[in-house]
């Protein structure tokens, strides 16, 4: 039910944004805009692959919003029209609420400004890690699925029809013994995520672990296991996050870790770790975050007066 | 107990495990979920746990701050607004807007307490605030929220809800619903309460609405019996206990041999569930196992019924795979007609309260590599009118503001949310949202796609609709994601 | 080919070319509306209807859409909705400009399958025949099936047979008689049968034992509260207001009348006229007015600053979703924003509707006017009690009376001349001035006269005075003729009253007067200026009124203190000041006898007034023989008279002049306004006949007219959900083309059209029907063979086995272990509750546990608050009714696991169970056989003996409990079974 105070809302809003005029940048301002509003059926890519594009519009190609629209004149442009039409059956977005003010400004100005694409890099963000692992990748083998549940580990897909799977031993609980992992091989295309902490297990417990090539993200913490079973994850080439919090494993153990290129964090917190190997480490690999301290709170504030003067940013 | 018996109890029990899963998907014992119509049963077998997308987040710790905190005093510092303190608010503010308690033209207030520039961003954070400034390259701060909502029960509803009027599953009941529970000795949705008061909208906002009542949030109690009677009465040892569930479980299968109903099974591995929560909710509850510095980190004491005693259980809980800790701390609410609900005293009080446990709350999550797949969020229901409450025309000793659904703030942290990150802006008295909306709707949307759902698909069928969190709008912001 | 192949060719061939001819024509409401409903309708619907064509109305479907007819019975190629599903065509796009082929359907889904796609062509050849919905066309009575079996009981059982056969399924053996008493007890009354009732049906040998039984529990009284318990949920009743306050609300009569109105078998169509428009009836009685607090237990918001219309018109919202759902299954709530969906129900006919429910007076005012005063029996049976006793004693009162009256001058001298404790010294005062610049005269006896009035004065007195302590000021208004009362203006109102004594000021504690008009008491007058109100004596200002002041404490005096009074007049009206008056200063404990004597000491028998003397007389009779008759006999008549009986709000029409106009709201919003509507119903069910009233009592007797589609079918598919634990139509909620489709389609037809016709809408004589039938009476024992085929028990092969109710789960309790209440009526109460749960918010209201058996009554009667409901029920799925809720999900959680276990009320009765069994004669085996019997009404199994016989022992050797605890254990267990906890 819309009430007053949203309108209140839009007027109190125009007071300001009139004040952002100035150029208007297809990357920065407008895309964002259009992917919320627009992308569902003007250039999604669904599942399988088809791009949908009703009235065939895919904002994600200039080529194709060129058609809609002639630079200099947002007023003959049905790329506008339509957004601020009121025409029952034709406005658009058609689902949902009205773009606000502030958003059709700044598709108007863009089209007056010659409505220019450059700068618009196609976000090609490109496959995401898991998106490449994905590719090609079978489907995991049922029996081996079984023997996990079985256990009582949690054994689900990482997403909706996707090979990769997450395999989590915590439900395990007391029952978990160093031998559970033996048939993690049979998985080893599709494991991405392994949940080892708290489990009762020992570094041959972590054999099997090198063969799981695709792991990215690995739980180890509260666990028995040494440096020498961080021997089995040095070769995990694809490995992001490690976890190793309150275990045994010293600068000796880490130092086997420097292999691990695609290693973005690594917790190394209660373990027998010291300054110096870790740093040692972090030379190694510069961009890994490896964080080792035990987290302290700031001294409470004194009572004196704090200097105010706020800094302009 | 004899080891045959202990097999077979195990196998009878995993058995008993997927029965009642896949019965209490089909069947009866959630009636409803019975042979009803068939497209909500697709959507139970599209979910049965598995996201849409690879979620980020799997877990959540939500900080609801029940009363609204003042935005103006703690996060959106105003420097106009210091200097149009006094003077009468401009009428193009009050067109068109509703006030609970102020009267005609109210003055307007400058921010109460001082502010200081903080992190890589140098986002301004106010003095009453000394140990959050410490982690603010952490979290995002979402400025430009807004609701549609005016009074604190219906806008708590609307926050965890997804609508202003009671009856609708709550956020974490979507997300059990979604997922399920990763663990089998603690209820997967639990809520926490501190600050003296029960939040406005009573018990409905950890509620599970139309979903069944195995969805609801289940409220853990920090004094007296932390679970409803989970406590056995007056002489029944554990392993009496024990004896007599023992009992029980062997007349269950005798009668299960001749009726044959799945749901005879299904109760057997729900009384073995609340064997084991009696010992697994107190043992997670007692805060006094953990290391004194830790304690000291968050300020919490045992026996205490304190905010920061409830955030040290949150990362106990989530420790333990709880999948979604609901946290509300009353007293925010500062209209500013007495000492315990001004913006200095009452202020002051609540922000010492807060400030540290919910800062150790996210270094400590940290350094266990815990916050990457565990989202925190906090705020309150709405904001705080630029201009100063006078109630019933007149202004009393005490200094306090109007609700104002037009523009607040909330904060995030962690499973895949942005870091030392400041997003939307509010007009220059920050009455209302000038740039990049959020509306609950918009943050709902964008948690559940954080933990992997596409907002618009996790729906269940109630009353011939498809019933979803986010009702129907909601957009998510993917300016907020990493 | 032997003979028997010849037979076996010529069958098939028979029956090859018996299918080709009497092949089965496509059948429009169980095949085409479904796959409509699930590919075309959410576009092509209510909410939108793209490109012209709304597949709900026949007009649409049929007529002109954007591009082309929609169908065109008999020709699949020039049908529209055809060719988009095969090749779509080339039209001309308006927007474009130019021609463009249009998508094939339906958009954005995967296309209808080879089979969809031919049952739509050979549904168009056929003449494409359009059906309304199944559940919108009258009931009619259906012809039974032929079968050739003895199985069937009644006419129900030939429907279920029928579909059972269908399904290869064949009915289940008879439940035992024990296992059927105890399902058909707790079924009609929701009461596990005793020990003696199971006996004497067990050993009731003859034919119409069973009915017999039957007809005992409909005749119960229990019948009626346990039917009320499931028509609660419906009317969403709670004993407080919902919303943020949740305030009390004084309700609880509406549950006394719906637990009358099942007992005495209202019938179903008049029960729903009583509880929709009771009032409107000719000569309503209390009970059909009370009847109507069905809509009034809505909620109502009381939280400061909220806007009354909005939440009076969520309310009136409320009521027209809750009595489509409750008694037309219908959800009329999305029609609220827009046309339905799915059912052919369009956006005006909900103001249309809902204008039968906006003219209601009440307007969500917190103390939920407009309300009635309806006494409970007990309050009823009280008052008499009272009432009685007073008639009793008014003759000796009145004889008193008599006798005192004729010696009142020697009583009334004996008075004069009685010795007073108090001293009481006139005030001579040396300085008298007011702010208005008054006159004052003292004449020597003390009476002090102020010439003119004003409408606020301050009279400032000063007098010295030789007692040694002060304890008290008295003050008497006298009387003025020529004002013809004591004030100015007839009356006064002494706004404020201060003392200072030598200087300091004194501060006054308690005060009285012979007289005080209502609301102007002497107390207000000891808070100068806060409440504007004081000692007033209007209708006592004929005759001079005396009040006193009495100081917190006694102040110590020098000799000759000086006392300097101010007395403050203020007052919403003119001119009230005191006129003439004395005043004194008194030490002293001031006894009723001072006053009297110190009043009285100089009148004169002959001028004291009426008033006066009747205040005497009762003086007198308080201090006579008659003192203890007297003064019982005042304080029942004030009893009887500030008595508070139960009110209950009821619906109630606004008078003609005041009646609102119902407008559209746009897209559902109560801000936007659209065109103005009457009241009507919707076109698609029965018309609304002329004869009826155009408000609700019309509106309620369109609803129970014997042409509505709705009501019987909802009703009979109700009764048999409680029954059978799902409805032929699982969604009792929903019989919408988006509802499940019935699993009997016949068997609902027929029950609902002779609901009305042969029951005559009477719930009992369908009850009885349903619970006689064969298919009620199978055994729900099932095989694994069984449960692959119908895990559900869809098809009714097996007698019914679900979870009890959370409020039979309580009866069944405390019923077995003997602690129930059969206390019936009245209050709601407070059994236990743990510390800690009860959340207000607001009022301090807290959850006091009532006393006696008030602990131990029926779950039917447990106080509801909605925001922090009972946990116990609430556990067992009982709902918070913030909104109605048309059936319970029986959910199996660890939650109800933990409060069977240890919750204290199950405690108890494991505890007094215990001792039943303890108690019982004979052997150990004798009394666990008691015991199992008393729970399961049924005999034990060997295996069972020794698994409690072993918790027994173990409890008693190795824990060392005493006999006691282990029977209360071995109670504990047989009240946590899963078989205890259902029904079967």
């Amino acid at each position: 039910m819309t009430s007053k105070w949203i309108k209140g809302m839009a007027a109190g809003s125009l007071l300001l944004s009139s004040a952002l005029h100035g150029a208007v940048d297809f990357t920065k301002d407008l895309l964002p805009i259009l992917e919320e509003r627009c992308l569902k059926c003007h250039g999604h890519v669904k599942e399988s692959g088809k791009v949908v594009t009703k009235g065939d519009l895919d904002i994600t190609k200039p080529e194709s919003v060129k058609e809609f629209l002639k630079a200099g004149h947002p007023e003959d442009s049905t790329f506008y029209t339509l957004v601020i039409s009121d025409d029952e059956d034709d406005y658009m977005p058609p689902k949902g609420d009205r773009l606000t003010d502030a958003q059709k400004k700044v598709i108007s100005d863009w089209i007056k400004q010659g409505a220019s694409f450059e700068g618009y890099s196609k976000k090609a963000k490109g496959e995401t890690l898991l998106e490449k692992l994905a590719k090609g990748t079978s489907a995991p083998s049922k029996a081996a699925i079984a023997h996990f549940e079985q256990m009582g580990a949690l054994v689900l897909p990482l997403a909706q029809n996707s090979p990769l799977l997450q395999l989590n031993f915590k439900p395990v609980g007391s029952k978990s013994n160093p031998d559970m992992t033996k048939r993690i091989v049979e998985l080893k295309g599709n494991i991405v995520w392994l949940n080892l902490s708290k489990a009762n297990i020992n570094d041959a417990s972590l054999v099997p672990v090198t063969e799981l090539k695709k792991l990215t993200r690995l739980h180890l913490d509260n666990t028995g296991i040494t440096d020498a079973g961080l021997q089995s994850v040095a070769s995990l080439t694809n490995l992001e996050y490690l976890n190793l919090y309150n275990t045994a494993v010293t600068d000796a153990g880490i130092a086997k870790l420097a292999s691990l290129k695609s290693l973005k964090k690594l917790f190394l917190w209660q373990s027998k770790v010291t300054e110096a190997g870790v740093k040692s480490l972090q030379a190694k690999l510069p961009n890994t975050y490896i964080h080792f301290m035990t987290p302290k709170m700031k001294a409470p504030v004194k009572k004196e007066e704090k200097k105010k003067a706020p800094k302009k940013k | 107990m004899s080891l045959f018996k202990n097999i077979f109890q195990e196998a009878d029990e995993k058995v008993v495990q997927d029965i009642s899963r896949r019965s209490f998907l089909k069947h009866s014992s959630c009636g409803m979920l019975g042979s009803m119509a068939l497209n909500s049963l697709m959507a139970e077998e599209k979910t049965n746990n598995i996201p849409h997308h690879h979620g980020t987040a799997k877990k959540v710790i939500f900080l609801h701050m029940a009363g609204a905190p003042s935005q103006l005093e703690l996060f959106d510092y105003k420097p106009l607004l210091e200097k149009m303190d006094g003077k009468p608010c401009p009428e193009s503010y009050l067109e068109g807007k509703k006030l609970a308690f102020a009267k005609g033209i109210p003055d307007m207030l400058g921010p109460q307490h001082k502010f200081g520039q903080y992190g890589e961003s140098g986002t301004y954070i106010s003095d009453k605030l000394p140990h959050f400034q410490s982690i603010v390259d952490e979290v995002t701060l979402i400025k430009s929220m807004y609701t549609d909502q005016f009074n604190h029960a219906p806008a708590q509803l609307l926050m965890h809800t997804g609508f202003p009027r009671l009856g609708r599953p709550s956020m974490g009941s979507w997300m059990t619903y979604g997922l399920g529970s990763e663990n089998n000795n603690l209820p997967s949705y639990i809520s926490l309460i501190s600050g003296g008061k029960v939040p406005s909208a009573g018990k409905s906002v950890w509620g599970s609405g139309f979903l069944p009542s195995f969805y609801q949030g289940v409220q853990c109690r920090s004094q007296g019996e932390p679970v409803m009677y989970s406590a056995n009465p007056k002489g029944v040892s554990r392993d009496l206990r024990r004896r007599t569930l023992d009992a029980i479980n062997d007349m269950n299968r005798i009668q299960h041999a001749e009726a044959k109903d799945p749901e005879t099974l299904a109760r057997i591995s729900q009384y073995e569930m609340a064997f084991r929560m009696q010992m697994s909710v107190p043992e997670a509850m007692d805060i006094s196992k953990e290391p004194e510095y830790i304690r000291d980190m968050y300020g919490a004491e045992p026996g205490k019924a304190s905010f920061a005693n409830n955030c040290l259980l949150a990362r106990r809980l989530i420790e333990r795979d709880v999948r979604f800790v609901q946290l509300y701390d009353w007293g925010w609410d500062n209209h500013g007609t007495n000492p315990n609900d001004d913006l200095h005293n009452q202020l002051t009080k609540k922000t010492r309260e807060v400030d540290r446990p919910m800062t150790a709350l996210i270094k400590d999550l940290k350094s266990r590599g815990m916050l990457d797949d565990t989202l925190v969020v906090w705020g309150g229901e709405f904001g705080r009118t630029p201009f100063r409450e006078n109630r019933g025309g007149k202004y009393g000793k005490y200094v306090g503001r109007d609700h104002s659904p037009g523009a607040f703030t909330m904060w995030m942290a962690g499973g895949g949310a942005k870091k030392g990150f400041s997003y939307g802006e509010t007009d220059e008295v920050g009455y209302n949202v000038a740039q990049n909306p959020v509306f609950i709707h918009d943050l709902q949307a964008t948690m559940m796609h954080m933990m992997g759902f596409n907002h618009e698909k996790l729906t269940y069928y109630f009353q011939g609709r498809d019933y979803r969190l986010t009702d129907v709008g909601g957009h998510v912001k993917k300016d907020l994601l990493i | 080919m032997n003979v028997y192949m010849m037979k076996s060719v010529v069958v098939s061939m028979l029956l090859f070319c018996l299918s080709a001819i009497g092949v089965e024509k496509v059948n429009f409401s169980e095949q085409i509306r479904p796959l409509f409903n699930r590919n075309c309708t959410g576009c092509h619907g209510g909410v939108k209807e793209a490109g012209g064509l709304s597949l709900l109305y026949k007009e649409s479907a049929y007529g002109k859409t954007d591009h082309g007819i929609g169908i065109v019975p008999g020709k699949p190629e020039e049908s529209m909705i055809y060719k988009v599903i095969t090749n779509p065509p080339e039209v001309f796009d308006k927007k474009k400009g130019k021609m463009h082929r249009l998508e094939l359907m339906p958009m954005e889904k995967d296309p209808l399958t080879k089979e969809d796609v031919a049952l739509i062509k050979r549904w168009i050849e056929e003449g494409a025949p359009w059906e309304e919905h199944w559940a919108y066309t009258a009931p009619v009575k259906q012809s039974l099936p032929k079968l050739d079996t003895d199985w069937t009981k009644n006419r129900i059982d030939y429907f279920t047979y029928a579909k059972m056969k269908e399904h290869e399924l064949t009915p289940a053996r008879k439940a035992s008689k024990g296992t059927l008493l105890r399902r058909l007890s707790l079924d009609l009354t929701g009461l596990p049968p005793t020990l003696e009732e199971l006996q004497s049906f067990v050993n009731d040998k003859s034919v119409d034992a069973y009915e017999k039984q039957v007809d005992r529990l409909l005749s119960s009284k229990h019948y009626g509260e346990r039917w009320a318990s499931i028509w609660l949920d419906l009317a969403r009743y709670s004993d407080t207001q919902g919303y943020e306050k949740d305030g009390e609300r004084v309700i609880y009569r509406f549950r006394d009348e719906v637990i009358k109105a099942f007992n005495k078998d209202t019938p179903y169509d008049q029960f729903l006229i009583e509880q929709l428009a009771g009032d409107l009836l000719p000569k309503a009685t209390e009970h059909q007015k009370v009847l109507t607090a069905f809509h009034r237990n809505t909620m109502t918001n009381t939280e400061g600053g909220t806007d009354d219309e909005e939440f009076r018109v969520a309310a009136v919202m409320d009521r027209v979703n809750t009595t489509w759902e409750v008694f037309m299954g219908t959800s009329y709530g999305c029609v609220q924003c827009h046309t339905h969906p799915y059912d052919p129900i369009k956006h005006d006919e909900y103001y249309k509707f809902m204008a039968f429910l906006n003219n209601t007076a009440d307007s969500d005012k917190s103390d939920d006017a407009p309300f009635i005063k309806t006494p409970d029996m007990y309050q009823v049976a009280k008052m008499k009690k009272w009432q009685d006793r007073q008639a009793a004693l008014k003759p000796q009162v009145e004889a008193a009376t008599k006798e005192i009256e004729s010696q009142f001058s020697d009583e009334f001298t004996k008075l004069k001349t009685q010795e007073v404790k108090v001293q009481l010294t006139d005030l001579k005062f040396n300085n008298m001035s007011s702010n208005k610049a008054h006159k004052f005269t003292q004449t020597e006896n003390g009476v002090v006269n102020v010439a003119k009035g004003a409408d606020t004065a301050i009279y400032t007195l000063t007098a010295t005075t030789d007692l040694e302590s002060l304890d008290f000021i008295e003050l008497e208004a006298l009387p003025v003729k020529q004002f013809k009362g004591s004030g100015h203006a007839g009356n006064f109102v002494l706004s404020g009253l201060s003392l200072k004594v030598d200087g300091k000021a004194v501060g006054f504690g308690k005060s009285e007067a012979t007289y005080e008009q209502k609301g102007f008491s002497t107390k207000d007058s000891l808070n100068i200026g806060k409440k504007g109100r004081g000692w007033g004596i209007g209708g006592g200002t004929e005759t001079s009124q005396t009040a006193w002041f009495r100081l917190k404490n006694t102040v110590k005096l020098k000799k000759g203190a000086v006392l300097s009074i101010q007395l403050h007049f203020k007052s919403p009206h003119k001119l009230h000041t005191l006129a003439s008056f004395k005043m004194k200063a008194g030490s002293g404990a001031l006894a009723e006898s001072d006053k009297m004597v110190n009043e009285f000491r100089d009148k004169a028998e002959a001028d004291i007034s009426d008033s006066q003397k009747k205040r005497l007389v009762r003086y007198f009779l308080k201090k006579s023989k008659h003192a203890k008759v007297y003064n019982e006999f005042t304080k029942l008549s004030e009893t009887i008279t500030n008595f508070k009986p139960a009110t209950t709000p009821i619906m109630q029409d606004l008078p003609k002049d005041k009646q609102r106009v119902t407008r559209v709201f746009n897209r559902g919003s109560w801000e936007d306004l659209g065109e103005v509507v009457t009241p009507g119903t919707p076109e698609i069910f029965n018309e609304f006949k002329e004869e009826w009233p155009r408000n609700r009592l019309g509106m309620a007797k369109w609803m129970t007219s014997t042409d509505n589609p709705l009501v019987p079918r909802i009703a009979v598919n109700r009764f048999w959900e409680q029954l059978f634990g799902t409805g032929i139509v699982d969604t009792l909620e929903d019989f919408g083309s988006q509802g499940s489709t019935p699993t009997h389609p016949k068997l609902i037809d027929d029950l609902a059209y002779r609901f009305m016709h042969d029951h005559n809408w009477s719930m009992k004589s369908l009850l009885k029907e349903l619970v006689t039938s064969a298919t009620y009476k199978q055994s729900s024992n099932v095989t694994d063979e069984k449960l692959k085929k119908d895990q559900f028990n869809s098809y009714l092969a097996r007698g019914p086995r679900f979870r009890l109710s959370s409020e039979q789960i309580r009866d069944q309790a405390l019923s077995v272990s003997g602690i129930l209440s059969k206390k019936m009526f009245g209050p709601s109460v407070m059994p236990f509750q743990p510390e800690g749960v009860w959340m207000t918010v607001y009022n301090g209201r807290k959850w006091t546990l009532s006393k006696d058996e008030d602990k131990h009554r029926r779950g039917v009667y447990t106080f509801w608050k909605r925001t922090s409901p009972y946990p116990s029920m609430e556990a067992f799925d009982t709902p918070s009714r913030e909104i109605c809720k048309t059936r319970r999900l029986r959910t199996n959680t660890p939650l109800q696991a933990l409060v069977t276990l240890n919750d204290p009320v199950y405690m108890e009765c494991a505890k007094e169970l215990g001792i039943l069994i303890k108690n019982s004669s004979g052997s150990m085996e004798d009394k666990l056989n008691f015991a199992i019997q008393k729970t399961l009404c049924r005999s034990a199994k060997k295996a069972e003996l020794l698994t409690l016989k072993k918790l027994y022992d173990e409890t008693r050797q190795e824990f060392g409990k005493s006999e006691a605890d282990a029977w209360t254990l071995v109670a504990n267990v047989l009240m946590n079974l899963d078989e205890f906890l259902v029904k079967k």
